[in-house]
């Protein structure tokens, strides 16, 4: 009866059709601006040719010699790179442990231990910052690049261990079982058929655990002492009065190793996953 | 003939709930054994005993003449076909199916070769190089049985095997299970739910009803005498009839029911007072007058015929509010003959039906 009323009409914008809807597409605009829009200034601002870098004055790489000749920016640079991959290491071989064993296992407290293990995620990173420094004092621990790595892995040991979880709660344990029942100790199937699938996961977990160590500020400037300035601390303390240009050019690379990371991870990760759904 | 399994008194309780009480079966060399049982009864419980995944309470489970009762799953000379097969999804069909040797410390090569061997015998062959998810149903589910009879076990055992694939291809693989394991020769230990899967396909049956095996028997013996209500019902469809045994002599009882008179049924062994008498459905003669011989005769009005194709069910109400199924062949002289509202008189010879003490 409304054939011909129907084939003349087009569809109705759906809800999200932000693309049909002028003044979706201006908050769209809007918030795209408002996100990129810093970012973009501070990579084209890295290529200024301007002492002051507040007008745009001309093309130049000088900017990168000068961040690159600064042995303070080197000496901060290669402090994040060891807290970052020594918390990364340690945070994703816990954190999948951990995550596979919420996963599969049924015990008793679980469901509390759960809730605690997202409250790291939660709480405002202040607190965690006082509560670490606090807890380091109470051990009269000198502050420095382990205590550093320390806080680093217990803020990322909940991310890893979320995502590794979220990833083996398709696993089906008759996977395992078969593996037994072919004669593979409980090692050989960890390593052969559990790691293989949970691979995807603990490449996320990783890629996430490396990511907010490299840039985390709050809890690295609690946590840390003398002669283990790391990137994000330097920077700051290099900003505090102005901008000098070199400062952009040092957070051009940093942006630049991040996404480089990410693209790689994300491409590691679809390629693991491709392989263990073929 | 060695027996190849020996459950000697298997008990299994998870909590309050006992899933296997007191099981107790052999498992001869080469024999098609399925234990068949409804949901719930115990079957996949015991199965995975025998695999090693659950460790009985009491009891003891003999494989090959060695107590296995507590030995883990990947020590023991068995393996098993999981229901949802189970395949490891990173690994193709070959690396599945050597995926057992290797873990057995077989070289790569002869690994490859008795895989490629194994994928031929289950007709796989070519599909070495594919991933689980690009088989079908069928083809997923010839892996999972090459995977495990590559290890050369003494049993194979299968958890409802073909649940996972549809009608027309289950009956395909029945006869493809059977002239499997009449070439391969392995003992194959079977858990369906399914009466014509283990009727059309296992040597002997084990029945199981709420952790108990109820009886075990080749399945014309099942079918013709079970040893008890259970059974007879789950077993093909069947019409009861309490009452008093009032004689009985050469393997035939008389059976006094209320309102209906006296029944006659063969017994297996000499029985007296509350009985049940079973008759298949099939075994009811229908007849438009009175048949005068030695049997049971009944007289009712059909209320329903429900049409099979093969055979139409015939519901005949006896008047006292009791009915009885019979069915006819539809061989063309018989499948028309009864209408709705027809009156009709039933018969059986003593030897067609059974008297039943539990």
């Amino acid at each position: 009866m409304g054939a011909g009323m129907i084939v003349r009409r087009t569809h109705a914008a759906r809800p999200l059709e932000y693309g049909r809807r002028p003044w979706m597409l201006a908050i769209f605009a809007a918030n795209f601006l408002f996100l990129y829009f810093p970012i973009v200034m501070l990579v084209a601002f890295s290529f200024n040719n301007s002492r002051r870098n507040v007008l745009w004055e001309g093309f130049t790489l000088r900017n990168y010699g000068l961040a690159y000749d600064n042995a303070a920016l080197h000496e901060a640079f290669l402090n994040s790179m060891i807290v970052a991959s020594g918390s990364t290491l340690v945070s994703t071989i816990l954190g999948s442990a951990l995550g596979m064993a919420l996963a599969r296992f049924r015990f008793p407290g679980r469901a509390a231990y759960e809730s605690w293990l997202h409250l790291p995620i939660v709480i405002p990173e202040v607190c965690m910052g006082i509560a670490l420094l606090a807890f380091f004092a109470l051990l009269d621990l000198p502050l420095g690049l382990m205590t550093i790595t320390a806080s680093h892995i217990a803020f990322s040991i909940p991310f890893v261990a979320v995502v590794v979880r979220a990833r083996m709660q398709g696993f089906d344990p008759a996977l395992e079982e078969a593996s037994r029942d072919l004669g593979a100790s409980d090692w050989l199937t960890m390593r052969r058929v559990v790691l293989p699938f949970a691979m995807p996961g603990i490449v996320t977990g990783a890629l996430f655990a490396f990511t907010l160590s490299i840039d985390d500020f709050v809890i690295t400037f609690f946590t840390s002492g003398p002669g283990s300035t790391t990137l994000p601390l330097k920077i700051y303390s290099m900003v505090r009065f102005s901008v000098p240009p070199e400062m952009n050019a040092a957070a051009t690379v940093l942006i630049a190793i991040t996404v480089a990371l990410v693209l790689g991870g994300i491409a590691i990760q679809s390629r693991l996953d491709r392989e263990a759904r073929r | 003939m060695s027996d190849v399994i020996a459950v000697e008194g298997v008990s299994k309780r998870f909590g309050a709930d006992a899933a296997v009480e007191q099981a107790s079966f052999e498992v001869t060399q080469g024999e098609f054994f399925a234990l068949l049982g409804p949901s719930g009864c115990g079957k996949t419980t015991l199965l995975r005993m025998l695999a090693g995944f659950e460790t009985p309470d009491a009891g003891r489970i003999i494989i090959g003449g060695k107590d296995m009762t507590g030995v883990p799953p990947n020590r023991r000379p068995v393996n098993m076909v999981f229901q949802s097969y189970a395949l490891f999804p990173h690994m193709t069909v070959a690396e599945n199916v050597a995926y057992g040797l290797r873990a057995g410390g077989m070289n790569a090569k002869d690994a490859t070769r008795h895989a490629t061997e194994a994928l031929a015998l289950v007709r796989l062959e070519g599909m070495e190089k594919r991933r689980p998810d690009m088989l079908s149903g069928g083809q997923k589910q010839r892996v999972a049985l090459a995977r495990a009879l590559v290890k050369r076990p003494k049993v194979l055992l299968l958890d409802e095997p073909l649940s996972a694939l549809d009608a027309k291809l289950r009956e395909t693989m029945r006869l493809e299970l059977v002239r499997l394991q009449e070439s391969v020769g392995i003992s194959f230990v079977f858990v369906t739910h399914d009466q014509d899967e283990a009727l059309s396909m296992a040597g002997r049956i084990a029945v199981m009803e709420k952790g108990r095996i109820r009886q075990i028997a080749n399945p014309r013996g099942l079918y013709e005498t079970p040893n008890c209500r259970f059974v007879a019902d789950f077993i093909g469809k069947a019409n009861f009839f309490g009452g008093t045994v009032t004689h009985q002599g050469s393997g035939i009882a008389v059976v006094n029911c209320p309102d209906l008179g006296l029944l006659t049924g063969r017994m297996e062994r000499s029985v007296s007072g509350a009985v049940t008498l079973m008759v298949r459905p099939e075994r009811i003669r229908l007849s438009a007058a009175p048949l005068t011989d030695d049997g049971t005769n009944l007289q009712g009005r059909v209320t329903h015929i429900a049409y099979y194709g093969d055979e139409s069910r015939i519901v005949i109400d006896l008047g006292t509010g009791r009915t009885v199924t019979a069915s006819i062949a539809n061989d063309g002289e018989s499948g028309a003959r009864w209408r709705v509202d027809s009156e009709v008189f039933l018969s059986w010879r003593p030897d067609d039906a059974l008297i039943l003490t539990e």
